[in-house]
């Protein structure tokens, strides 16, 4: 039997983001029917309490695997890839997170590794939340109010977030970020393939 | 009895059934429209009855009795000599029918009952069946009042006369059945007409269709989508004796279809376009004949569905569908026919590309690369510029036409070449009455040029032949792994069916959690996005080492049912 990478890449990807956001205990399964990634990162602040808790990030398990010996990478839409906060089906507190070519998606697709991931911190720590995504992107998913109120209650948290997590700083820098992705899971896979 | 007395009573009531005549109708609608601004009325000639199992009351409109009289824009008296008048023609020309109701039109108004209305319901203790119509708004109201002040509400039947000539020579049975298919409902009509001539009508008609019928009884058409090019390509399938049709369109038959539905009737509205076009098709076929109409996305119905059939003609407006389409027929090796139209440079185009069974280009090679890029289009009719709006219906008749010259030829087996896809492009005709050298132009591709890349022959290259699977879908997912590995002999924790390469587009693309790979690894337990697969299909199979093309048939438990 040939050994199953798509759960060591996503686990990869998991710590990737994981460390971006300060270190925040992680861990990467399948879920039931087998055909999703189940990223979960515990100890997330949760909003409007002192209480913390799970955030879920559900994608395609296809998202990563090795065939022939080659790491491959799916590009996939923003519907594909769920937010979740402490239980699947609970959306993540967030003015955005389901609204399909949202900017802060920048373009509608993820074409590389480190776009996925920094899109994963960055809507993890609300980063992608601005001005212009609430206001001129005109998308809410309701869970943190609508207009300039989502935008109030995104920056709280968004501070709440960067001083409770100690998140890296270089995370509000979205080409630093993806530069600092990239090398990261550049080494590490190759780490991955040489082992094996 | 009050407003709301009446009301309450009606819906304690039986329904009635009322069955009214085509030639009373008539008499309504003629003298309703004469002056839509203002009042008119008559009165209903027919008879009354009782059901005796249920009680229901049966009304029987049988005849009309009208004269040229109007009242005002919100008022009409039925005097005392127009009711004498209407007694007197039903002696004269109705004997064995009574007058029983009138109705009244409410010129510019919607029909409703006024309070004038109910006053004169109340006059009469008799049976009475009433109506209000209204020729500015096109709608009824339709009540019936029994001996006892008791009010019924209506359900109204037109008693047609129209195939009473041809009663005891024709039949048209009907069976519907309703399923599921990728997670879909599905309607299924299947008509079965049954002609019968005498000898000598039997003669002739041998006499001039004997050799096209008995080579086409056998032959099994499937047509996709029941628009404009849809509807006339069936008429003229029936009517050159095609044995057996199938019909598949998602949508239903509304007014605006009305201009560009040759077959479909007023009667249709609302109704699924597949089988109701099937219906008509099967009422007006000269032979006897079996029409299949599905009410269903032709995605969801699997490539195993085209595998029947003996030829596939599509018409439908997605660029996405045909391509779906094609794909199926390639790899069931079926002659496909694709026709559409189109403008260009403000004046009609239209194609015909017909792919034989062993042809050596797919849609893909003709479109040209680049052709995902164009799976959104849409090209129906309907989107055409409105100034070219008139032409449409005569111009998407030259192409049906043609697609249907080419499909009999097909279909007789008249051509030889089964390896050579062709296209034929028609323009209309210019200013000038004649057509010019570039009207029509076809074009053959009788090879893949070297050097070329198709996702399909690709994989139909390096892949071995199709394998079938069939597999239980209340059982855990992890036995169709178990199947895969030792159909490919590779050991892998999970193979992936790739959805978007089968094209399965419900499944990949029209739902929220969109899915391009479906997994199946080791292990894994039963999986509801099954469910959404197409009972029958062929998948491109991802393994470690190469690909598969698996065709995969899924079975369930008995809610699962297969419409077809």
């Amino acid at each position: 039997m040939t050994r199953d990478y798509s759960l060591d890449l996503a686990r990869i990807a998991a710590g990737i983001a994981a460390q971006c956001l300060g270190g925040l205990p992680f861990q990467a399964a399948y879920s039931p029917d087998g055909n999703q990634v189940i990223m979960t990162f515990h100890n997330y602040p949760l909003y409007g309490s002192d209480k913390k808790g799970d955030a879920c990030v559900v994608f395609p398990r296809s998202t990563f695997y090795v065939r022939r010996g080659n790491v491959k990478f799916t590009p996939l839409q923003q519907a594909q890839c769920r937010f979740y906060q402490q239980s699947t089906g609970q959306a993540l507190a967030h003015p955005h997170i389901f609204s399909d070519g949202h900017p802060c998606w920048h373009g509608g697709s993820r074409e590389r590794v480190a776009d996925f991931i920094a899109n994963i911190v960055e809507t993890l720590s609300l980063q992608n939340v601005t001005e212009d995504s609430v206001l001129v992107g005109l998308c809410a998913s309701g869970v943190m109010g609508v207009g300039m109120r989502a935008l109030e209650n995104a920056r709280a948290q968004q501070k709440k977030l960067m001083e409770e997590l100690g998140c890296l700083p270089l995370i509000t820098d979205h080409r630093k970020l993806e530069r600092y992705i990239d090398k990261r899971w550049c080494s590490k896979i190759t780490i991955l393939m040489k082992a094996a | 009895m009050t407003r709301d007395e009446i009301l309450q009573s009606m819906k304690d009531s039986l329904q009635t059934e009322v069955y009214l005549e085509e030639k009373a109708v008539r008499k309504i609608n003629r003298q309703i429209y004469r002056d839509i601004s203002r009042e008119c009325g008559g009165f209903f000639i027919g008879s009354v009855a009782q059901d005796a199992v249920s009680g229901r009351p049966l009304v029987s409109v049988t005849d009309c009795y009208v004269e040229n009289r109007f009242g005002t824009a919100g008022n009409f008296e039925f005097t005392t000599d127009y009711i004498m008048n209407a007694v007197k023609y039903i002696r004269r020309n109705c004997p064995g029918s009574h007058l029983i109701g009138n109705w009244h039109s409410h010129g510019i108004f919607p029909a409703f009952w006024s309070d004038t209305d109910y006053m004169m319901m109340q006059q009469a203790r008799e049976n009475c069946f009433y109506m209000v119509v209204s020729p500015s708004h096109g709608t009824w109201e339709a009540v019936y009042k029994d001996m006892d002040f008791h009010f019924h509400t209506c359900s109204l039947r037109m008693a047609s006369t129209e195939e009473c000539g041809q009663m005891f020579t024709k039949s048209v049975a009907c069976r519907t059945i309703n399923g599921q298919a990728g997670g879909e409902s599905v309607q299924r009509s299947d008509f079965r007409t049954f002609r019968r001539y005498s000898h000598v009508q039997k003669h002739e008609l041998d006499r001039r269709f004997l050799h096209s019928r008995k080579d086409l009884e056998g032959k099994k058409v499937l047509i996709v989508g029941a628009g404009n090019i849809g509807n006339l390509v069936v008429q003229y399938a029936v009517c050159s004796g095609v044995g057996e049709l199938a019909v598949v369109d998602m949508d239903s038959y509304e007014y605006w279809n009305a201009p560009r539905s040759a077959m479909l009737r007023d009667r249709d509205l609302g109704r699924p376009k597949a089988p109701a076009l099937a219906e008509e098709a099967a009422r007006m076929s000269p032979f006897s004949v079996r029409i299949t109409g599905i009410n269903a996305d032709i995605c969801c119905l699997g490539w195993g569905f085209l595998e029947q059939f003996d030829l596939v003609i599509s018409a439908v407006d997605s660029a996405a569908v045909r391509q779906y389409i094609d794909r199926g027929c390639r790899l069931f090796h079926l002659p496909h026919i694709t026709c559409g139209t189109s403008t260009l440079d403000g004046d009609f185009t239209g194609n015909v590309l017909y792919f034989p069974k062993d042809s050596v280009v797919d849609l893909e090679y003709v479109w040209g690369r680049g052709y995902r890029a164009r799976l959104q289009e849409r090209r129906s009719c309907s989107d055409l510029p409105d100034e070219t709006q008139a032409q449409v219906m005569g111009f998407s008749a030259q192409i049906a036409g043609m697609a249907m010259d080419v499909a009999l030829k097909c279909l007789l087996g008249r051509i030889e070449d089964e390896r050579t896809a062709r296209k034929w492009v028609l323009n209309s005709v210019g200013c000038g009455i004649e057509r010019d050298r570039r009207a029509l132009r076809a074009y053959k591709y009788g090879r893949l040029p070297e050097g070329t890349s198709s996702e399909l022959y690709d994989a139909l290259r390096d892949c071995d032949p199709v394998r079938t699977l069939t597999f239980d879908i209340s059982r855990p997912k992890g036995e169709l792994w178990e199947m895969l590995r030792s159909f490919t002999g590779e050991e892998i924790p999970s193979f992936r069916l790739d959805l978007e390469w089968s094209m399965n587009f419900p499944v990949a693309y029209r739902s929220s959690g969109a899915v391009a790979m479906l997994e199946v690894p080791k292990g894994c337990g039963p999986d509801p996005l099954l469910e959404r697969l197409p009972f029958d299909h062929i998948y491109l199979v991802q393994g470690e080492e190469r690909d598969y093309l698996v065709r995969l048939i899924l079975e369930g438990p008995q809610e699962y049912k297969k419409p077809a």
